[in-house]
């Protein structure tokens, strides 16, 4: 690869790599994978001999459907060997762009799905999944023993699963 | 059963502390239940990676591009091979751009030592996440070397008001006598927001300084620098490369908002003009004891040594996610050591939660110390058998630092 040619694809990165990251991290929310996704997706697309032809205007769309790919793959896979995405196959752009709206509306209905849960198993899912705290320090908040905490995670992110599929979240 | 529980919970854990989760699972329902936990944590701002990302993604594609494929097994992205080569990227990066961080920091703070004073049109912009940009305030701002200030809210919520600094005390012609004394939504009545010796400051002290680009704004050439701030979120400023001065401030993305502090006009002055520093308390202006005033005020007395009867665990990773709150506006209570105090108090007696009013009251408190990093309170009521709380600045010890509660005496 030469000089100029390195410098486009510098180019690329630097002005893709923000909405591409955020995107992966709304998938995956965590920043490790996150970041590993985000590399992995820049290697497969730029690799991909038929990238030059993609107009500049949708690129970002293109990595972020080799993303999801890349993620569904992972995902299936369940595995640390790495993923195998056939790249050829997923040209051309998939609808893996959620615009702003999408996801501000999803956000609408994930909390409304909250705010169905019981007063206990709600407080559980805001202590440990919203403001991160550990399993230790939940059950010392709510004067709850460890076992139960656990219990009442599990029930409730049930409950919210089933709240999610009647509202098309799952 | 139990099993899936354990399972759950680690994966949450993992989630939390931003790592890769071990989905290996047999159980649909465990997964499924995966899948509604990162849903639920996507209610939450994703954490962004360190500001050389970009670099680092450059960099190990052109690795890719010269290493023979066969050696590549699995995709270790972040590895110590590529640490080096990012580092070397950055520094022939920062050689390009000549002069140094450093360099910069030096020019900054000695041009600075060189003013009387300024004055400028301040310009504070929110963007949220779609992008809408909206103008929260403008500010005329002076400002001299004796910490003299005079700022008037030129366009904004608080149009009008006006704040006098003499160094010492503070004065307000409010624009309407409610505005002073309540916690406003914004900063520019409590705070001067964007005072240059600050941001200096601010930038000698932080953790990491890079300069990532240069950009011409209003007119002027500048250096692009993110500054990252000890136990804060990365911000970037932009340097006149004329004078040296900061000019324009972009705060990282928090709550889905986004602040940006410009200076639109900046001018080197002699000194404020006296007329704005007078103050004429019969037509209305009045000395205000400004909440922040509160917060930073040094208190040494004679108390026991440092020795608290109790220690409380602190959780530093919940400590460093309240003080990036803290920075972009949220409880700001945790500023206030009294504050922070009689929450903790009154947790201790209604563990459950609080509901109404606090079991403790503000004025039963007592501030019998505060260095500025660390402070005790003198707890005067009887409900509780506390009767010290002890408080630490743990992520940063100035006037922006959280306080937490690291112990307390029975």
């Amino acid at each position: 690869m030469n000089g100029e040619e390195f410098k486009s694809v510098e180019d690329i990165c630097k002005h893709t790599w923000k909405p591409l990251y955020r995107y992966i991290y709304y998938k995956v929310q965590n920043q490790e994978e996150t970041e590993d996704i985000t590399q992995e997706t820049y290697a497969k697309s730029l690799g991909y001999p038929k990238f030059k032809e993609i107009e500049p205007n949708k690129c970002i769309a293109f990595f972020k459907t080799v993303a999801l790919n890349i993620i569904k793959d992972r995902w299936r896979q369940n595995k640390s060997r790495g993923t195998n995405i056939d790249i050829a196959s997923i040209a051309p752009i998939e609808n893996a762009v959620e615009d702003l709206s999408d996801i501000t509306n999803e956000q609408l209905l994930i909390k409304s799905s909250l705010e169905q849960l019981n007063e206990d198993q709600g407080k559980v899912i805001e202590l440990r999944i919203l403001k991160g705290f550990s399993v230790s320090e939940t059950a010392n908040l709510l004067g709850k023993s460890e076992g139960n905490i656990r219990v009442l995670q599990y029930r409730a992110l049930k409950n919210l699963a089933t709240i999610m599929k009647k509202g098309g979240l799952l | 059963m139990k099993d899936n529980e354990k399972k759950l919970s680690d994966f949450i854990d993992c989630l939390n502390n931003e790592k890769k989760p071990d989905m290996e699972t047999d159980s649909e329902e465990l997964k499924e239940l995966f899948d509604v936990a990162r849903k639920i944590k996507s209610l939450k701002e994703p954490i962004m990676p360190n500001h050389d990302f970009p670099n680092k993604i450059i960099q190990n594609l052109k690795n890719e591009q010269v290493a023979p494929r066969k050696s590549r097994k699995k995709k270790t992205w972040i590895g110590a091979l590529v640490s080096i080569a990012a580092i070397i990227l950055i520094a022939v990066f920062m050689n390009f751009v000549n002069p140094s961080t450093v360099h910069i920091v030096n020019a900054m703070e000695k041009s600075f030592k060189k003013i009387e004073a300024y004055h400028g049109i301040l310009e504070v912009k929110s963007k949220s996440e779609s992008g809408e940009d909206q103008v929260q305030t403008v500010i005329d701002v002076w400002v001299d070397q004796h910490d003299n200030y005079y700022l008037e809210v030129l366009e904004g919520s608080y149009k009008g008001l006006k704040t006098i600094s003499d160094g010492e005390k503070v004065w307000q012609l409010p624009i309407d006598e409610n505005v002073i004394n309540v916690f406003p939504i914004f900063t520019e009545t409590y705070e001067f927001i964007f005072d240059l010796r600050k941001e200096i400051e601010d930038v000698k002290n932080a953790k990491e300084i890079e300069i990532v680009d240069e950009e011409q704004i209003a007119g002027r050439d500048t250096y692009v620098l993110e500054v990252t701030p000890k136990g804060g979120l990365t911000y970037t400023l932009w340097i006149d490369k004329e004078t040296n001065l900061p000019l324009k401030k972009e705060s990282a993305l928090y709550n889905a908002i986004q602040y940006t502090t410009m200076y639109k006009e900046i001018s080197i002055e002699d000194a404020i003009p006296e007329r704005l520093l007078a103050i004429d308390t019969s037509k209305g202006f009045k000395e205000v004891d400004l909440a922040g005033n509160e917060f930073v005020e040094i208190i040494e007395e004679d108390v026991d040594e440092w020795n608290p009867d109790f220690v409380v665990e602190v959780n530093m990773e919940i400590e460093k996610a309240e003080q990036i709150a803290a920075d972009s506006g949220s409880s700001p209570w945790k500023l206030d050591p009294i504050y922070v105090a009689q929450v903790f108090v009154s947790l201790q007696i209604s563990p459950e939660g609080i509901v109404g009013e606090y079991p403790v009251q503000y004025e039963e408190l007592e501030l019998v110390k505060n260095d500025g990093v660390q402070a005790v309170i003198e707890v005067n009521n009887n409900v509780t058998d506390i009767t010290k709380v002890y408080l630490e600045k743990l992520i940063r010890q100035d006037e922006t630092g959280i306080w937490t509660v690291v112990g307390y005496d029975k």
